[in-house]
């Protein structure tokens, strides 16, 4: 008995993403078109791993600016101080603010960091056709696609307090070049979950099978 | 199961072939974001200068992040770190500078803390009241490049670019010379005390700079003095009062001038230094601050010589006595007594050079030829004695003793050798009588006497004396029996008229009460005479004018 059941590309068949029309597939073919509506049919997300990775790698190189860079600059009576999203974490402990530290913290530094930790260790153990844990590893995905945009809060947090704080000469606030780096770095990190196939975790497990029988 | 996929899937359409696509276009994300991060790299390693560090002895004003560092008020650098070093000692504040000013980071570039200041006449620093203290910079293009550097604890007054020269003032006390304070020059302000110090001797080093031109106005006779708060003279013409400036009157200044007389000499070296008088009329008495000492050693008594006595050569004074002090001991007796001269070479310059080492040099040619010291008498009358330095040819080889603190300048015997040069014409004279002669002569007269008193007339007469004598008793019994009755008859007349003069004089009389009435009224007269002298002695243009009331 097959303790598995079925899978799409077990059994040649594609299902259309726009329209849901099951066609089958054409042997030798990649490329293969919808035969109702003319979407591209993918046995798979296309390019799922290399997108990933380019997305990943793109948001590795803005995460360094993003941290490095001043998210905001604060006027305060004609003197101008410049922070950083670990500055103002700091800034919080300093003056006893736990909580909303540990939510900057985690929003803007830990989430960001783990998702392309998490992205990365994903994308390597697929390229390895690991089947370690496969369940487990499809809830971390599950995890870092849900979380991720959370990480905007920090974005928002800024472009709200840039548009309330201008009283000129006395307090102004501006976002400074990290917010935009940090920004993308968010987005695009939630592009990279976006394009991870998850169905490429298992795929392993059904090659596995099938040299089996 | 199987089966019934097969023959779903062969119900079911098949897919279109679709053309082949080339190059994901996905990967220009990464390669945009590899381009924009290379490009901050790149601004990041262009636009940041370099960091360097600055101890200073406190952190007052020195906030990381915060405190800039200026130069013509133009941000040329912030600090980014502020930390105690490791001793303790002061603080380390690291900076990061702007690229451009990487080239003016030298050795000689000096950082200070710019404060407030309100001092000398003049408010700056104001705008740190508001942002905090920030850095000044003196950025310097020579020397060797640096990265470290010891901050400046007192702000430099003159900014390097102003031209000028810098003098070096000495002075016993500072009065109210403060860092700033002004340095005027006819009363136009030309400069500005830059600093002032302590000297190991106690004596003040006050530092002034006096702007180009009126450096040029700086000769090496020109006299400084303290222009602070004012003078007031009371005089002839009425009530005189000398000041500078307001400016002056309250925070102090400096004022110099260049005696007419001697307006001829050099313009001063960059660092001369200059003797600041106390006040403008102390400046016309010159003030030599450079001094030698010299010890004198007499083994003959300094009778007459006193401490301050002057220090003459040809009557031209050099300086003056310090310090008497005998030495030698109980014991062995060979007392001397050691004199310390202190000799002002500035008064006479030919006569010593301007080093110590030289001035000892150009004694010991001198005492070569005949240079010695001698006690000599000042006044007649007093005794005063004083000390004269001068060349005597004809004196004893001697040295000067160099071995001790100062310098021993070897003395010509003085008032012994003429006390004794004058015994010796004494003598000479003694010399020239003729005692033999005397001698004889004495003898003839002691024989002559001898015959005297053995000749007969000598007897002769010794007895016509003793006849003479009896005929004296003889008289004398005469006169006791004739002239002693007369004598008591005038014994008795007289105390007659000391009975009536007693009568007169007794407290009734007449005469007395005359004579008490006019010592009342001497009394009175005397009283009077009394009044107008105080009068006079409060009012004595009464003389002239009469008493006024």
């Amino acid at each position: 008995m097959n303790p598995l059941p079925a899978t799409a590309r077990e059994t040649n068949l594609l299902g259309c993403h726009d329209c849901g029309l099951v066609s089958r597939t054409v042997g030798g073919h990649d490329h293969l078109l919808c035969p109702r509506c003319n979407a591209a049919l993918h046995r798979r997300k296309p390019n799922s791993i290399r997108r990933t990775w380019a997305l990943v790698i793109a948001a590795c190189i803005f995460y360094v600016p993003a941290n490095l860079l001043p998210i905001t600059h604060t006027t305060s009576l004609g003197h101008v101080q410049s922070d950083t999203i670990l500055s103002g974490v700091l800034y919080f402990i300093s003056h006893g603010d736990w909580p909303l530290a540990l939510v900057i913290f985690t929003a803007s530094i830990a989430v960001p960091l783990l998702k392309l930790i998490v992205l990365i260790f994903l994308l390597i153990s697929v390229h390895r056709k690991s089947a370690w844990r496969n369940r487990d590893r499809t809830k971390l995905y599950r995890f870092t696609e849900a979380v991720g945009r959370w990480s905007m809060v920090d974005v928002f947090v800024v472009t709200i307090l840039v548009a309330l704080v201008k009283l000129g000469a006395l307090a102004n606030i501006d976002a400074g070049l990290g917010a935009v780096y940090f920004a993308l770095v968010v987005i695009i990190t939630i592009f990279a979950a976006e394009s991870f196939d998850p169905r490429l975790i298992w795929d392993p497990e059904e090659e596995h099978h099938d040299a089996r029988h | 199961m199987t089966q019934d996929t097969d023959t779903g899937a062969g119900a079911l359409p098949q897919a279109v072939v679709a053309a082949k696509s080339g190059f994901s276009i996905v990967w220009l994300v990464p390669v945009v974001a590899a381009l924009i991060g290379a490009w901050l790299v790149y601004k990041a390693v262009t636009e940041t200068g370099p960091t360097i560090t600055i101890d200073f002895a406190t952190g007052a004003g020195l906030v990381a992040g915060k405190t800039k560092i200026k130069y013509k008020d133009v941000e040329v650098g912030h600090v980014t770190g502020v930390e105690l070093l490791k001793d303790l000692a002061g603080v380390r504040a690291t900076a990061e500078m702007a690229p451009g000013a990487k080239d003016y980071l030298t050795d000689k570039t000096r950082f200070w803390v710019v404060r407030a200041r309100l001092a000398a006449g003049e408010v700056s620093g104001l705008g740190t009241l508001l942002s905090g203290a920030y850095l000044g910079m003196e950025p310097a293009t020579e020397g060797k490049k640096q990265r470290a550097f010891v901050g400046l604890e007192k702000a430099p007054v003159i900014t390097p670019d102003t031209k000028g020269t810098r003098y070096v003032l000495n002075a016993e006390k500072l009065g109210s010379i403060d860092i700033g304070a002004p340095v005027y020059f006819r009363q136009i302000r030309v400069g500005r005390v830059v600093d002032f110090s302590m000297e190991p001797s106690g004596r003040i080093r006050a530092e002034v700079f006096i702007q180009s031109p009126h450096d040029a106005r700086v000769k090496t006779t020109t006299r400084f003095w303290n222009a602070g708060g004012f003078d007031v003279s009371l005089n002839a013409e009425g009530l005189q009062i000398d000041s500078e400036s307001l400016v002056t009157m309250l925070v102090g200044g400096i004022a110099f001038e260049t005696p007419a007389a001697l307006a001829g000499a050099d313009e001063a070296s960059a660092g001369y230094t200059f003797h600041l008088y106390e006040n403008h009329r102390a400046s016309d008495k010159p003030v030599y601050d450079l001094k030698r000492y010299f010890l004198v050693i007499f083994d003959e008594s300094i009778r007459g010589l006193s401490i301050g006595a002057p220090v003459e050569m040809l009557g031209f004074e050099l300086g003056k006595v310090v310090d008497i002090a005998p030495f030698g001991s109980l014991k062995t007796g060979g007392f001397s007594v050691r004199v310390l001269v202190e000799i002002e070479p500035e008064r006479y310059p030919d006569l010593m050079a301007p080093t110590a080492d030289d001035a000892n040099a150009a004694v010991i040619d001198a005492v070569k030829e005949g240079f010695r010291a001698k006690l000599a008498t000042g006044n007649l009358l007093t005794g005063q004695k004083f000390i004269s330095l001068g060349f005597f040819p004809d004196a004893p080889e001697a040295q000067v003793d160099l071995s001790g603190e100062y310098p021993v300048i070897p003395v010509m015997p003085g008032s012994i050798a003429e006390i004794a040069e004058s015994f010796a014409s004494i003598a000479e004279q003694l010399e020239a009588v003729p005692m033999q002669q005397i001698g004889e002569d004495l003898g003839r007269t002691a024989s002559g006497l001898a015959t005297l008193v053995n000749s007969t007339d000598l007897q002769n007469a010794l007895r016509d004396l003793s006849t003479t004598l009896a005929e004296f008793s003889e008289v004398a019994a005469n006169l006791n029996a004739n002239v002693s009755p007369a004598l008591t008859g005038v014994m008795d007349e007289a105390e007659r008229t000391l009975g009536s003069v007693r009568k007169m004089v007794d407290s009734n009389s007449a005469a007395r009460t005359e004579t008490k009435r006019l010592l009342i009224e001497l009394t009175e007269t005397a009283q009077a005479i009394r009044m107008i002298v105080d009068y006079l002695e409060r009012h004595p243009e009464a003389l002239i004018r009469g008493k006024g009331d």
